[in-house]
This record gives structure tokens, sequence and C-alpha cells, in this order.
């Protein structure tokens, strides 16, 4: 394992330069200027002033808005006037929005699990040598590029019942008369909303995956070999341990950015059929811009927001902690 | 070197430096947002290129007529679906446009948070041209003795009708709703189907199921405006679709899991439904890109149910929003736009699209030469609002912009729950929704 | 190196080209739909079943959409903002990440996680108080605004990915270079970034992405139509209840080609590895 680093070592150092630049027998003091350059705390507001600004000016505002509003009875264009946990309370009085954290609970997991599966298995196998990868590995990013609102429309045509190129596929090849319909049948409508999601978010886990295969030194598998180990092995105690880091990143962003999205479902089934496949985007989408009501929208929003707060505290706990 | 600060300093440094940032943006808000434009007018698409671009090009005759520069002035064209996110951004950000095309109850909505103009003087100089103006149109802007919006159009919503298959089979247009279902099962060959109604979590959804319901006696508020779903009228209207849907089959499965209101378009616009309820939309389009299928299409009212056949329009209105800093020139161009003439040119260019605000303008040649709108006028003068018997309100608005009614209808024909509850359940939701908003 | 292939490797290759070839034929089939649709005449697109090969192909859908809508502008600004987007969250997420993992200063964990945080407010609620700081600073109907608005979602998540991998270049490299006299600056142009192409790469086709496909603050920050990208055209072809799925499906085999280009030409850059050879302690 490499050997971390010490603060006051690479200091010393610079130090020791400029002490060194005025070796000429006069009495010798660091430049100020080496000493502004020492000081690590300088020198990371001058990394990070850009991106601060930026956070600053385009998301703390805009983000500590939309929690203070979630306190307050807002309708859009009208005067805003404070309720505490009013909102939270009505959303919690009704029956249906229960159905919703429900929904949105399995939505996410199970489209993150795929994602997950599905990215892994995909960036394994961009990994071999193969003539032809480059190619491959466009093909498979096409989905990403695709526009999220377009592929939601494709597919709400690709499932249509009559029109849809499933159906018709199924009739041409397996003659099925029976029409299966894949966003109208309660049972099986948020599998097929789930499949869209998967499709088109899999590309973000099969690059960034591949990113980190790619940086695992080939060192660790040759000695590996030599030691005899197999394929198996070499995955479970080389490729997941190197990965780790890459992987809790992933998932801890993907899980976020999937369970507030709001774009497939609205288009494929606006929440139907009988809600089978309303998720809180969603919910938070109508309370907030269809019926103006901005503060319970927000409400909605925040209340996945402690768990998924908890979420990312303990998992970037791990990363931050850790400075191999 | 030792770290100097502590994790609640460093909470109160980070604190201090977003409420620093929060207070000096926020207080920069409203010197810095200085609006370069005099008029800024968005347009809302009226379907076909060439309406919109008469529609542009009086705008710019209005420009020149009251002496702004290019600049001064903008036409800012608008989709439908990007309306409601502009909007609500502008207007939290107090920066509406000036004139703008609001759908039906969205124009008692901001009456009631203060946005909009009183254009009853623009409304008077209308009604004085000859004809005057429909009854309803201008009930859907009035308050107070007061017009709150310009009328722009009405909507009516006739059914769409496969007159080459009826033929077929020797049949006419049904006279009762019992007669419809025995002619779709007559002609309907899956997967060619009967009706294509919108069942799933959409506004036409709320319309296709209203429409049904007010032929059974239903209605969704008394004249007033406060609610009255709970009633025999709408239980009975619920319990007929849910037999279309689960007895006699003669909708597609497939519509409850439909998520917009372009389903029944295509549906139609593919040949699979024989008959959908829709405003004009679809027959401008097949106007345009389908003239045969156009050909073959009739325009009917509803059929009749033992209250009778009530018929279904939805109005559209300019609004024009007091935040306007020069109120006389969103005015003039309002006025300006609506001046007959004008108006009929636009209108007769959406291909039957909208019906004009003036019946005097039925005796265009346009419509008198098209035998298939005679039943449209009829429509217009008798046809009600979805907020039925209320004229639009705010309340009205948010029960259809949240699919309330199509929910319970779902739960009856998913999970069978019994019409009268779900009728009930809808009932208690728009009481909630009538109190926040009156 | 190993003269025969053993035994198990080639099982391993044979899944793998299977599992590559159902991947593909996953991934293509919706898109295949997409293409194939876009040069559909309009009778067959409304025809009563799906047909798999257009009957009669046209161009009339790209004609539409380069004749009847300003679709060359869109494209102008969508790369402007895509391209500066991207290069200035290279930038700031490189030095973030290194100054997070490397550098000790106060707040160095709350900053960071502060960065996740944001992403708990989705944008279809974030739109509405971002549109007042653009308005209040006289950045709407400008791609400057854009663009600042689309940093504010791509620094976070590129931070934290160069974060990880940065996490993982050993401290080595860059002591040795501190000892030879460079600056951290130095320090992470010259030896960290060129290391972490891979790392970088999938920052920038992200960012590149993102940027290029984003609808929301597109359509409600600006309205002047000098200033529209690429998602507004395609609002044009939905009017009301009607979608013209031609022009709709033409826009999005159109769209699709700069980030594939951009990812096809650049991905060689994913290839290059880590070594660890050089460094001695």
């Amino acid at each position: 394992m490499p050997v971390q680093g010490t603060i006051g070592g690479s200091g010393l150092g610079m130090l020791e330069k400029a002490v060194g630049s005025h070796a000429h027998g006069q009495v010798a003091s660091p430049s100020w200027r080496a000493q502004l350059a020492n000081d690590q705390r300088v020198v990371a507001l001058f990394f990070l002033l850009p991106t601060i600004l930026v956070l600053l000016f385009v998301v703390i505002y805009p983000f500590f808005s939309a929690i203070a509003i979630s306190f307050q009875d807002k309708m859009i264009g009208a005067d805003a006037s404070y309720i505490g946990l009013g909102n939270y309370y009505e959303l919690f009085g009704d029956r249906t929005f229960l159905k919703v954290i429900r929904n949105t609970l399995t939505y996410t997991v199970v489209a993150v699990a795929l994602k997950f599966l599905l990215g892994l298995a995909m960036a394994l196998v961009l990994a071999q040598d193969r003539p032809l990868n480059f190619l491959f590995r466009t093909i498979l990013f096409i989905p990403w590029a695709v526009p999220t609102i377009v592929a939601a429309l494709s597919f709400r045509w690709i499932y249509d019942d009559f029109s849809g190129l499933y159906n018709n596929l199924l009739l041409v090849l397996f003659d099925m008369g029976n029409v299966i319909s894949w966003l109208g049948d309660p049972k099986i409508a948020m599998g097929s909303v789930i499949a869209v999601v998967v499709w088109s978010g899999t590309p973000f886990y099969t690059m960034s995956f591949l990113a980190g295969l790619k940086a695992i030194p080939t060192e660790l598998y040759e000695a590996a070999r030599i030691d005899g180990a197999g394929v198996w092995q070499e995955f479970w105690h080389i490729t997941v341990p190197q990965m780790r880091k890459v992987f809790v990143i992933v998932v801890m962003l993907s899980t976020i950015w999937t369970s507030t999205n709001l774009v497939i479902v609205q288009i494929l089934t606006n929440g139907g059929p009988a809600n089978a496949t309303q998720i809180m985007p969603n919910l938070a989408y109508k309370y907030a811009l269809l019926a103006g009501r901005l503060g319970i929208g927000s409400a909605v929003n925040m209340v996945f927001f402690p768990l998924l707060a908890i979420l990312i505290y303990f998992l970037s706990r791990r990363i931050l902690a850790q400075r191999d | 070197m030792p770290n100097t600060f502590n994790r609640r300093e460093a909470l109160k440094t980070g604190a201090a430096a977003s409420a620093f940032a929060g207070v000096t943006i926020l207080a920069s808000r409203k010197t810095l947002a200085q609006r370069q434009q005099k008029l800024i007018y968005w347009h809302l698409p009226t379907f076909t290129p060439l309406a919109d671009d008469a529609v542009r090009e009086q705008f710019e005759e209005f420009r020149k007529m009251a002496g702004l520069s290019e600049a001064e002035a903008a036409f800012v064209p608008t989709a439908n679906q990007e309306l409601i996110q502009r909007l609500s951004a502008a207007l939290e950000n107090d920066t509406p446009p000036d004139v703008v095309r609001l759908y039906e109850s969205y124009v008692q909505l901001y009456r009631k948070q203060g946005h909009m103009m009183d254009v009853s003087d623009v409304v008077a100089k209308m009604q004085a041209e000859e004809g005057g103006l429909y009854e309803s149109s201008l009930t859907a802007v009035a308050y107070d003795g007061k017009y709150w919006g310009v009328p722009f159009a009405i909507n009516p919503w006739p059914m769409h009708v496969r007159m080459d298959v009826l033929e077929e089979h020797g049949l006419d247009y049904p006279k009762t709703w019992d007669e419809f279902v025995e002619t779709c099962l007559k002609i309907q060959k899956p997967p060619f189907y009967g009706y294509g109604m919108d069942l799933g979590l959409t506004s036409d959804a709320t319309d296709n199921i209203m429409q049904i319901c007010w032929c059974f006696g239903g209605k969704t508020f008394n004249a007033d405006g406060t609610p009255a779903f709970d009633n025999e009228g709408n239980v009975a209207g619920f319990t007929f679709i849910n037999e279309m849907y689960n007895e006699h089959g003669i909708i597609p499965r497939g519509v409850i899991g439909n998520g917009d209101t372009a389903w029944n378009n295509k549906a139609y616009q593919s040949g699979q439904v024989a008959f959908i309820q829709n405003p004009t939309s679809v027959y401008a389009y097949l106007s345009g890109e389908d003239p045969e299928l156009m050909k073959k299409t009739g325009l009917f009212g509803v059929p009749e149910g033992p209250a009778g056949a009530v018929n279904q329009i939805d109005t559209w209105s300019l609004g024009l929003f007091t935040q306007s800093p020069y109120p006389d020139l969103a005015k003039g161009l309002a006025a300006h736009l609506m001046q007959p003439s004008l108006y009929n040119e636009v209108i007769t260019k959406t291909n039957g699209r909208f019906v004009p605000v003036y019946p005097n303008l039925f005796n265009d040649p346009w419509w008198t030469s098209r035998p298939e709108f005679s039943q449209f006028i009829e429509i217009a003068d008798s046809g009600v609002p979805v907020s039925y018997e209320a004229p639009p309100t705010p309340t009205a608005g948010e029960v259809l912009a949240t699919n309330v009614i199509p929910e319970a209808m779902q739960l009856v024909l998913v999970d069978g729950v019994d019409p009268a509850e779900a009728v009930a359940e809808v009932q208690q939701k728009i009481v909630a929704i009538h109190e926040r908003l009156g | 190196m190993a003269a025969t292939i053993s035994g198990s490797k080639r099982r391993l290759k044979i899944l793998g080209n299977v599992f590559l070839l159902v991947f593909v034929i996953w991934t293509l089939i919706p898109f295949y739909w997409m293409l194939v649709t876009s040069v559909k005449e309009h009778d067959e697109i409304y025809g009563t079943g799906a047909t798999l090969w257009p009957q009669r192909p046209t161009l009339d859908n790209y004609r539409t959409l380069f004749f009847d809508t300003d679709y060359f502008l869109f494209f102008r600004n969508s790369m402007t903002v895509a391209l500066a987007t991207t290069f200035l969250t290279v930038l700031c997420a490189s030095l973030a990440a290194y100054a997070i993992v490397r550098l000790e200063f106060p707040g160095r964990k709350l900053l960071a996680r502060g960065m996740i945080y944001t992403y708990l407010v989705p944008q279809s609620l974030l739109f509405i108080p971002l549109f007042a700081i653009l308005a209040g600073v006289g950045l709407t109907n400008s791609l400057t605004g854009l663009t600042i608005a689309h940093m504010g979602f791509t620094i976070p998540f590129c931070t934290w990915l160069l974060m990880g991998y940065f996490m993982s270049i050993p401290i080595e490299l860059e002591e040795s270079a501190f000892v030879d006299g460079c600056t951290r600056l130095g320090v992470l142009f010259r030896i960290i970034l060129p290391i972490s192409l891979p790392a970088l790469a999938v920052v920038a086709f992200f960012s590149f992405t993102l940027s290029w496909n984003e609808y929301l603050y597109a359509v409600v920050f600006n309205s002047d139509p000098h200033v529209l990208t690429i998602p507004t055209g395609l609002s044009n072809f939905v009017v009301e209840d009607v979608f013209f799925w031609g022009p709709i499906m033409a826009s999005t085999a159109l769209t699709v080609i700069p980030p594939l280009l951009v990812y096809f030409f650049f991905q060689r850059w994913l290839i290059t590895g880590l070594t660890m050879g050089a460094v001695k302690a």
C-alpha cells in the first residue's frame, strides 16, 4: 500500500527550497509568497474558488429556498405564509401518499440494482480485448446520448398496445395475437417503466466502471496470476476492492438522480394506472406546478430528504475519511 | 499545521457566507431586473403555421401603429407544454408577460391572486360588434360585474366519427348511449375498437368521463361554484363507463395507462378506433396531414343519456397581467388582435381548431362550405364547461389539472371499487380543494 | 507473457462476446425504431400496424426540421453551451477534487458532502428560485446564464468522480515532484491530470451530454429566439395534444450525433490506465 505523505513533509520541502534559493550567506527567511504557498488552506481556497462561486450562486440559495418553502403555504404567484409541518400532515394523511412512497422505494432500488449489475457486466465485457471494441463502446453509449424526454417518448410508442414495436414483434415472432398492455396493465406497468429507466441510465454506470477498471494497475493481476489465482478470485479480491470507491460514488449519485427524475414516468404513464407507477418526483410536480402549490410540492420532495441525506453522510464518510 | 477551525465554526462560517450571498442576491434582484421591452406577448401555437404567421403579422402591424421599435416589442413563441413552467417562474419573479393566451380557469385563478387586469373596456368594444359575443365565452371571464380576460376562442368537444365504418355496417350515428354501445359492438373487431375513450391520468379523461356523467344527470359543481359531485347522476355515469370498459369491452384495455392527451388523437389518426370525443385538434391535424381520413370523419354532438344530451365546450381567453408596465399597450394589442376582420383571418386559418367568439363570424364561407361543422354551431351555443354547472373557477381548474376524477375512475375500473364509494371520495377531495381556493 | 490462453480465459471471452451481443441488441432496438420512424412517411407512421422497415423512405421529416425551424441556430447554441459547460466543469472539478483529496482545510468534509446534498432538490423544483437568481443578475435569455446553471449541476458530480480516481493515485508520484520543486498547481496539471485521463474523459462526456440534452432550464430561462437550444426545438413538434412524430424522431437522430461523435473520437482516453512502475520510493 502506498505510504501516506505527511503534511509537514511537503511543507518543509518547499520551505527548504525557499531557504535554499537565498543561500548566499544571507540570513535565510522564507519569502511571504513561499509561506503563503505553503499554507494548505490558502492553496485550497485558490483551488476551490471557482467551484465555490458557481455553487454559491447557482445552488445554495435555490436549495435552501426549496427547503424553506416546504414549511410554507405557498401558491405560485401568491404570498407565502409559514405553516410549519402543515404540508407534511396533509401528505401523510393521504392514503395514496404511502403508496407513492412504496412505489418510489421499489422503483429506485430495483432500477439502481439493475443498472449496477448491467453496467458492471458491460464494463467488464468492454474491458476485454477485442477488435472493434471502440465501436461497441460507442453503441452502448447511445442510450445516454439520447435525451431522456425523447427516450421516454419513443418507448411510449414502442409500448403502444397496437402500433407499438414490442407487440408487433410478438405477433410476428411468436404469433401472439393477444395484446400485452405494457403500460396499461397495473401489474406490469412499473416493470415497463423501470425497463426504460435502466435502458436510459446504464451507460453512465458502464462508463464510470470502465474508467475505474482501466485504472486498476495490471501489475496486481499479474501478481495474482503468478500466485495461481483464478478468474473469480481475481474479481473478488482485486477488482471489487479497487473499484469500491467508484462503486460507492456512482451508486450514491445514481440513487439520488433516479429517485428524483420525473420525466420517464410522466411521459409513459403520468403515474397511472391507478397510481401504480406514481412516484414522488411526479407527485411533487403535480402539486407544485399543476396545482400551483409550491409549498406542499416541495414537502413531497423533502420527505425522502432525511433518508437520502443519511445515505450520503455515511457513504461519503467512508470515502472522505480514508486518504490512502 | 493544526486545524484552527472546528466543525461548529465551519458551520457558522458557512451559514454566514450563505446568508451574505443570499441577501446580496435578493437585494440585487429587483434593482437589476429591468425589462427592456414595453410589450411582451407570449404566443401559443394556433395549430397551423399559417395561422401563427398571421398572428405575427398582426402583432407587427400593431407594433408599428403604436410606434414601438422591434426591440421594444417582443413576440415570444411558447409551446404549450413550456407555458406552465415558464409562466410559473415568471410569476414567481413578478415578471409575467403582458399578454398571453390562457386556458379556461387560469384566468379566474390569476384574477383571484390579483394578477389579471380588468379588461371590461376591451370586452365592451367587442360586444358592440355585430352579433356580439357568445355568452359562454363571457361567463368564463366574468366576475363581480367585470371582465378579467379577453375571450379568444371557444373549443367544442364533438364526437369524431368514422363515417365510412358506420356506412359499411349500414348504421347511423347512435342517438343514445345505449345505442352507442350496441353500435360499437357491431362495428368493432379488435384490434379495431369502438370508443377510444381516454381513461388515463389526463385532462382528456376528466372531460370524457364528465361528458357521459352529464348525460346521466351528473355534475361537478352547483351553479354557485360549490362542490356537488356526490350525486346519482355521477354514480350512474361511473357505472356505465365501468360497464363499457369491463363488460362490453368496447374501449381498448390499455387506455388506463395513458399518460398524455395525445393518445386518443393518435388512436383515431391511426385508424384504431371508430369514435373519440375530443376538441377539433384532430380534425385540424387531419386537414393538414391526412385529408382522406378527414373526409371520412363526421363531427357530432354526444349521444343522449337518460338526462338528455349535454355537450362540452371549453374556452380560451387572452390574459393581461397587472404587472404590465404599459397596460394601455397590452390592451391595445388585445383589442387589435380581436378586431373581427383580423381575428377571422386567424380563426379560418386554424382549420376548425377554434370556434370564433363572435357568433356572426360563423357566416364566413369557411364554415358554411363545410357541412360537417353544421352541428358545431349548436354545440358552441349550448355547450357547457367541464366545471358544469358552475362557470370555470380556480377549484375546477385544480380538479382538472390534478386528475382527481380519473384517479377515482381508475379505482373502479382496476380495483373494483364501488362507483358510489368512488364518487363520494371525489366529492371529499373537491371539497378540500374548494376550502383552500374558494 | 503467457504463450497460451488458458481454458477459463477462452470461456470468459466467449461469455463476454455473448453478453456483448445481447447488450448491443437490447440497446439498439429502441434506437433503431427512432431512426426508422424518422424516415417514414406520415401515413406509415400512423398506420395500423408497426412496420419494421420503412416502405417509402423519405427525408421529409429532416427537411421540415432544417427548413421550417431554426435548427442550425439551435445547434450552434447548444454546442456553445455544451462545450463551455464541459470545459469549465472539467477545470473547476479538477481543482476542487484535488483540493479535497490532497489538502487540509477547515470545512473540507462539509464542502464535499454539501455538494452532493444539493442534488436532493430536483431540477423540477429548483428551477423557480434559480430563475429568480438569474433574472436578478440579468442572465436570463443568455447562453452564459444557461452555462452557469448547467455547471451547478455538473460540478458536484464531476468533483466527486474525480475525487474517487485521484484517491487511487499513489501520493509518491506527487512527492517526488515536490522534491523537484514543483508547485501544487504544477503537480495537478503535469502529473495527476495526465494520469487521470480516463476519469477526465468520463467527466467530459457527462458534462457535454448533460448540457447538450438539458431541457428544463433551457426552456424556462431562455425565450428569446436567438438563444434557444435544440431541446426547445422539440417543443415545436408537440402542439397541444398532437405529437408530430416524424420530425420528433428526426430531431432525435440528429441530436444524438454530437455526443456520439465526441465519445467515438475521444474514447481512447478511456483506455489509458495507471502505471505504477515509474515511482521509486
